[in-house]
């Protein structure tokens, strides 16, 4: 009987588990860096309501880097409506093309109270006034052809109930809904926060893009349409969940926007009134904060993409990816070839290290310091040492404007330095009709030592006896 | 070799580290998975990353000096300082990803500014220890603050290069090889020109076999001599002693002047031709060593 007993609340139970719905809503790999642990959020429903009675042990997590080959990860850490412990990032993307200013059965009205856009921002108010948690960021944004950010996520509503009435009626070019483009944009509001990231997108029509049927660039975008996948692709690698309310009565919905709600962890509902736009707000946010969180310890095959699997009681299965590249990237394999840049590099410096450090010259000369445009030398390239002979003299001084340094005296005007060599003494001396600085003392005569300095009209010149 | 000279090479140097690091770091990722942790990773990636890149740049001074003794060991300075950086460079640039994150998180703009800003930051960091290695070697404090500043601005300025180039170079090898270069000369040349701009001036070698060589005057104590442990080091003269002649920059509120003074009681130097035991040294004043010379001038 005991045995009957079990049998009957097995097949019981399993029939109850079977009807269950597990969706990943999200994967935070935000502290993979630190303590390898990613957080998966798991939103377990029966018939759309929550379901909260699970256990650490209903849940198995898989991992995969290359989408083949599936890796049991170890569950660290379980817990139930830890949103509501940590709070929630909403962002709520609300439609605001022109056809928003429509009745609900899409007819032309001047009635603001009867307009979609007046419902839309009444169940806002609504929402707001039931976020109760402290800790619950909420921000607001509205597309059209344009994405504006109303308010960022904050904890303060009151900045969110406020930037309600800061939406304003778009002109005829500002009114198509650029859903997909909004979307990515919305993402990067939430780019950096930790934990539960939830967009909200409330809209009652497709994706129109401005560039095609204004047949010109748009001005934010140019030509690029942006595509659902992109949308899909950002979320993800933000973390954010989306979840979308088809808003209004017989309008044309818009398909992608399912597959992106589905692909990132969010829910597609429909309201075709004021009171069920409401019941939609209030609905998803009951679903989010009733989510398990399980954390696991990543693999650590590298890839760019990690694909999680997260079964419950090993019957129904819920996939999503997360981006886990590093700062690096990712290799791309151990070449051979390799080994040559590196080598050349080594060759390079060692190259580098025969430098000679000096400026060899072997005769005796006389160099100008000073990168002098109006110093020339007779002959001689600028920046040159200039050769001193033993058999004539070589005289400086004033030619025009410039310092000349010259073995003919007619190029010189007024005053001549003259250096000449000394067959007695077997050295260089230097005279002067006026005195003139040599190593910082005034002299008319002397005798030339090796690295002498001469100062004349300004310019450092120095002599040099050579290298033996 | 002259100032000029020097920052090119010290330019073409960070380059070549750029160079060698690359193919390291491509061979070092593919062993991520033998790693338990992202952490234990990135601590390898940054050792492997700054022993490169530390070592190059740490052979700077040795190979513009042309003093082999100096390459050596400022490369094995430069290797050991620079794997710490590394490390302390990856893990401080993730954390500061983490701060800057919530300052960047309100901002649509983070993904394009805010995450490379905040690993630049971390690039800078490993850029600060590569830029003090030398410092560090010849135990100066100055040399230490040229090479803080130089290596936090190139390392902050190759490093946004760095991750714009991964973002917007397809070919992910390619990318990383670019972005290594123009880090290691970005750091070469932000260090060379901060070490410039805090130089008290150069000695300039007039006559002999070393003729025309610079040496910048950045550290407070420079000892001059032919040991291959003095900082200007004019071994081929004669009657030049190991360490010579010590030339201390003295700076107070109002000025900052040089002292030269002779470490030999019975060898005084010569200054413009006068022999003198103490000396503040002025603009184009003619030192004489042994048979060296060597000019005063500024920077």
């Amino acid at each position: 009987m005991k045995k009957l007993l079990i049998l009957v609340f097995l097949i019981i139970n399993s029939a109850q588990i079977n009807a269950y719905t597990i969706r990943i809503s999200q994967l935070d790999p935000s502290n993979l860096l630190l303590n390898q642990k990613v957080d998966a959020y798991i939103s377990v429903t029966k018939n759309g309501v929550p379901v909260r009675n699970l256990h650490k042990k209903n849940f198995t997590v898989y991992e995969s880097a290359f989408n083949n080959k599936y890796i049991k990860v170890p569950i660290r850490g379980f817990k139930h409506r830890a949103n509501h412990e940590q709070g929630i990032n909403f962002l709520l993307l609300v439609d605001n093309s022109g056809s928003m200013y429509k009745t609900l059965n899409g007819r032309v009205t001047k009635n603001v109270s009867q307009q979609r856009i007046t419902i839309a921002k009444k169940a806002v108010q609504a929402f707001l006034n039931s976020v109760k948690n402290p800790k619950d960021n909420v921000g607001l944004a509205v597309f059209n052809s344009y994405y504006t950010q109303l308010t960022s996520p904050d904890v303060d509503k009151q900045k969110t109930f406020d930037g309600l009435n800061r939406i304003i009626r778009p002109d005829f070019k500002s009114g198509y809904t650029e859903i997909y483009a909004s979307i990515c944009q919305a993402v990067k509001t939430l780019n950096g926060s930790q934990g539960r990231k939830v967009i909200i997108v409330l809209s009652d029509g497709r994706n129109k893009y401005y560039s095609l049927y204004q047949k010109k660039p748009h001005h934010k975008y140019g030509t690029k349409l942006f595509r659902h996948t992109e949308s899909i692709k950002d979320s993800l690698k933000s973390g954010a969940s989306i979840f979308v309310i088809n808003f209004g009565i017989g309008q044309m919905k818009d398909t992608y926007l399912g597959h992106i709600a589905k692909a990132t962890g969010g829910l597609v509902f429909e309201a075709n009134s004021g009171q069920s736009l409401n019941q939609m707000y209030r609905k998803i946010a009951n679903l989010v904060i009733n989510e398990y969180r399980l954390t696991y310890t990543a693999t650590m095959h590298p890839a760019d993409i990690k694909n999680v699997k997260v079964f419950l009681n090993k019957k129904q299965d819920a996939n999503m990816y997360y981006f886990s590249s590093t700062v690096f990237g990712l290799a791309r394999g151990i070449f051979l070839w390799l080994l040559f840049p590196l080598l050349f590099a080594i060759f390079l410096l060692w190259l580098l290290t025969k430098l000679k450090s000096g400026n060899m010259y072997t005769g005796p000369g006389l160099e100008v310091l000073e990168r002098a445009k109006t110093v020339v030398f007779d002959g001689i390239k600028k920046g040159v040492t200039m050769p001193l002979s033993s058999n004539s003299k070589t005289m400086i001084g004033l030619g025009e404007d410039k310092t000349i340094i010259s073995s003919n005296a007619a190029k010189i005007t007024g005053d001549k330095v003259t250096i000449m060599f000394d067959n007695n003494r077997q050295s260089y001396i230097l005279k002067t009709p006026r005195p003139i600085k040599v190593n910082n003392n005034r002299v008319t005569r002397k005798v030339l030592n090796s690295g002498d300095v001469i100062n004349i009209n300004n310019k450092t010149i120095v002599f040099d006896a050579g290298v033996e | 070799m002259t100032l000029k000279k020097r920052k090119i090479l010290i330019c073409l140097i960070g380059l070549l580290a750029g160079l060698a690091t690359w193919p390291i770091a491509e061979t070092a990722i593919t062993l991520q998975s033998h790693f338990n942790s992202y952490l234990t990773f990135s601590v390898f990636l940054g050792f492997i990353f700054g022993f490169f890149m530390g070592g190059f740049f740490g052979s700077c001074e040795g190979v513009t000096l042309s003093i082999k003794h100096r390459i050596f060991t400022g490369m094995i300075t430069g290797a050991v300082i620079g794997a710490i950086g590394g490390i302390a460079g990856f893990l401080i640039g993730q954390g500061t990803l983490f701060v800057l994150g919530e300052i960047f998180v309100k901002s649509s703009s983070f993904n394009t500014y805010g995450l490379p800003a905040s690993r630049a930051v971390g690039w800078a960091i490993l850029g600060v220890f590569i830029g003090i290695v030398e410092g560090v070697r010849s135990k100066s404090r100055k040399k230490i603050r040229a090479g803080l500043l130089g290596g936090l601005v190139g390392g902050f300025v190759g490093g946004l290069a760095l991750e714009y180039t991964r973002m917007n170079i397809e070919n992910i090898m390619f990318a990383r090889l670019i972005g290594l270069l123009i880090f290691g000369g970005s750091i070469g040349f932000f260090y060379s020109m901060i070490e410039h701009a805090l130089s008290a001036g150069v000695l300039r070698v007039l006559n002999g076999k070393n003729k025309g060589q610079e040496f910048i005057l950045v550290q407070r104590r420079i000892k001059i001599g032919k040991s291959q442990k003095s900082d200007i080091c004019i071994k081929k003269y004669a009657n030049v002693m190991n360490d010579h002649a010590l030339l201390s920059i003295k700076e107070t509120k109002n000025d900052n002047y040089l002292i030269l003074r002779s470490l030999h009681p019975t060898l005084p130097v010569t200054v413009n031709d006068m022999q003198k035991m103490k000396h503040k040294l002025l603009v184009n004043d003619v030192i004489q060593i042994g048979t060296a010379k060597l000019i005063y001038m500024l920077s």
